[in-house]
């Protein structure tokens, strides 16, 4: 609790209260534009703060993680193209009150349920974190090298629409992890003769190349998705008593169901939307709505998103093991400032008063973004009417200009190309990007983890299933690849016996 | 459907070679003998391996695709977002153009980026990015792109102190 009001200390001087207002305003701004997501933001923002002070920086970026969460339900409700796939719900159940003119309930339900979970899921982040710290303490290299295999297993098992799409996406994560010096011993790999290559490749360059090159070829060569209609914002932002009474129960049943899947390495802000969609049908009074524009699925789905959100900030800060792709990324942010996440950052006083005067500025931000969002959510709409064109033109000007600068480097213009190409195959044939972008980034640690491991052992593998914490995990890890075939197995055994 | 069950076959393969590539590269890499219980090459060489077996079983995967079993996407049909869920080949057609005139805004840009500079470099882009994307407004095109190159920057080399290649425009920008 001390250490909460530390935080608050440092997030409430001037300057961090700044940053805070930067990062929400910018957060929205960019949620909202279709096309760009909070990962591809932080990836072009790293170069240009890489000479900020971190703890300015970190608010901004904690700003900027709530904040596009924000302006993507806007976006989902008035366009109908969820920004990412925690909004896929909120695209169709928001967008349909919104044809029926009932649009600012959509979003005013949206944005305060955005609001309560986003609150309630950084109180969960502030219980839990320092219990989750006094566990991973005790950590050694073969419980965190286990921790990253599950990561492993649920990233690339419950995203996308195939397993073997997104295991094959984690491991071209893995490979590009791979390019660059070998921490433990110096040596090149993979560096190809290349001296560019010899540090490795930044995840700047990946991630954008990933989704804005990528992405920006793939909306492209679709005729049908290159035209969106926007629907006008209609009726009352303050919403009526019924509106409030329907919403209530979905924002709160949803912020409690976000938040586990974002904190437990289970896989993002997908299943959870999903979960929250089908358990207010269910309880609805009336769910014949469902499916025609009903309050109910759209103040659930969106709590839960944003808690999961939340939620996703307590293995990132504690364990330093990001769950999503904007984690991952803000995860390399740390990096870049020599800081790594792990329960050190918060026991070392210099990093303490940094993650604290983080989620201090979370609660702050989700305030601020409470009153960004709903009196002032006609001036953001009107961004909606930028021409894609436009739009895209300048996307791709300013990831090229990003790029280019974080190294100096038209070598590193060619690497975005490369990927720019990548990511539209992966787009256009089905393969989760994200997988892709954490194996990047937890690759090369779970390397050295385990060759840690084994040094200390003198090379002695049993020490992964000796330890009790490393073998269970490393079982779980085993049970989610293993579980589809052994329910296969199972059923036609059913069916041999029947 | 047989065009996706093709592309499997080919990717599956690509993938595959690739992670043979990988293997063969990690002879490259030097061990000195201390390290050589888990030295620099095992990880690599189990990732390689892996790769390349994750790549055979996507080409196999495509090759036994029954046209049948293609027709019904792998993705949960009874989850409300499938609607919304762009399938990754079939619906909606592939237009080239507009691959290749933003393809050729980023090759140029690398081509160019040093002799010509920031600005020329990234007005062009811009502007190949927005007829690809269906603008047809060439002069408004061109003086947006013209501005936001410059106001960019004006912008990011003089207030942030990036350095970003001035090219022709040295000494006036």
């Amino acid at each position: 609790m001390g250490a909460l009001i530390d935080g608050f200390a440092t997030a409430l001087t001037f300057a961090n209260l700044g940053w805070c207002v930067l990062g929400v305003t910018l957060g929205t701004a960019i949620g909202i534009l279709p096309g760009i997501g909070p990962a591809l933001t932080i990836a072009l923002l790293l170069p240009v703060t890489a000479h900020l002070d971190p703890t300015g920086a970190f608010i901004m970026f904690a700003g900027l993680y709530y904040g596009a969460m924000y302006g993507s339900s806007t976006t989902s409700i008035l366009l109908n193209t969820p920004g990412e796939t925690g909004s896929i719900i909120t695209a169709i159940e928001g967008n349909l009150m919104a044809r029926q003119g009932r649009g600012a309930a959509a979003l005013a339900t949206a944005a305060i349920g955005s609001f309560v979970a986003g609150t309630i899921g950084t109180v969960l982040l502030t219980v839990l974190a320092p219990l989750v710290v006094k566990v991973a303490l005790k950590f050694g290299p073969a419980e965190y090298f286990a921790l990253m295999v599950v990561a492993f297993t649920t990233v690339s098992g419950l995203l996308g629409s195939s397993r073997l799409r997104g295991m094959i996406s984690l491991f071209l994560g893995l490979v590009v992890g791979l390019v660059g010096t070998d921490s433990l011993t110096g040596q090149a790999r993979f560096a190809l003769g290349r001296p560019e290559l010899l540090d490795g490749i930044d995840i700047t360059v990946v991630a954008v190349g990933l989704f804005a090159v990528g992405e920006a070829f793939y909306v492209a060569s679709r005729i049908d998705l290159r035209t969106a209609e926007i629907i006008p914002v209609k009726g009352s932002l303050w919403m009526t008593r019924e509106e409030w009474a329907r919403s209530w129960k979905p924002w709160l049943r949803g912020s409690f169901l976000g938040f586990p899947f974002g904190a437990l390495p289970a896989g993002g802000t997908e299943i959870p939307t999903f979960l929250s969609y089908f358990l207010e049908k269910k309880l609805a009074k009336r769910p014949e709505e469902f499916g025609k524009g009903a309050i109910e699925g759209v103040a659930g789905p969106e709590a839960a998103n944003n808690s999961a959100v939340a939620g996703v900030l307590v293995p990132l800060l504690t364990l330093g093991l990001p769950t999503s792709a904007t984690a991952a990324i803000l995860m390399a942010a740390f990096q870049q400032y020599g800081l790594q996440p792990g329960p050190l950052l918060f026991t070392n006083p210099g990093t303490a008063t940094l993650v604290w005067g983080l989620i201090a500025s979370l609660y702050l931000g989700n305030f601020m973004l409470l009153l960004l969002n709903l009196p002032l959510v006609g001036m953001w709409v009107r961004l909606l009417s930028i021409p894609t064109p436009l739009l895209y033109g300048g996307i791709l000007v300013f990831a090229t200009l990003g790029v280019y600068s974080y190294n100096q480097s038209v070598f590193d213009l060619g690497l975005l190309l490369v990927f720019g190409i990548v990511g539209y195959v992966m787009r256009r044939f089905d393969f989760p990007v994200a997988p892709a972008i954490i194996g990047m980034i937890l690759g090369p640690l779970a390397e050295e983890n385990f060759r840690r491991a084994l040094s200390i052992t003198q090379g002695d593998y049993s020490v992964f299933v000796t330890h009790p914490i490393s073998a269970a995990l490393l079982a779980i890890a085993l049970l989610i690849v293993a579980a589809p075939a052994l329910m296969r197995l199972l059923q036609r055994r059913r069916l041999a016996t029947s | 459907m047989e065009r996706r069950a093709a592309a499997e076959i080919i990717l599956g393969l690509g993938i595959a070679a690739l992670g043979a590539f990988i293997l063969y590269e990690t002879q490259a890499i030097h061990v000195i003998p201390i390290y050589a219980k888990v030295g620099p090459r095992d990880i690599p060489m189990l990732v390689g391996a892996v790769l390349a077996l994750l790549g055979l079983a996507l080409a196999w995967q495509g090759w036994r695709a029954k046209p049948a079993a293609a027709l019904n996407p792998p993705a949960a049909m009874d989850a409300p977002g499938s609607m919304l869920d762009t399938p990754g080949t079939g619906g909606g057609q592939i237009d080239w153009i507009p691959l290749a005139a933003i393809g050729i805004g980023l090759v140029q840009q690398i081509l160019l980026f040093e002799l010509l500079g920031f600005v020329p470099t990234a007005a062009i882009l811009f502007f190949c990015v927005a007829f690809g994307f269906g603008s047809r407004r060439y002069l408004r095109d061109i003086i947006i792109a013209i501005a936001l190159a410059v106001v960019a920057y004006v912008g990011f080399v003089h207030a942030l102190g990036l350095h970003l290649p001035a090219g022709i425009l040295s000494g006036v920008l």
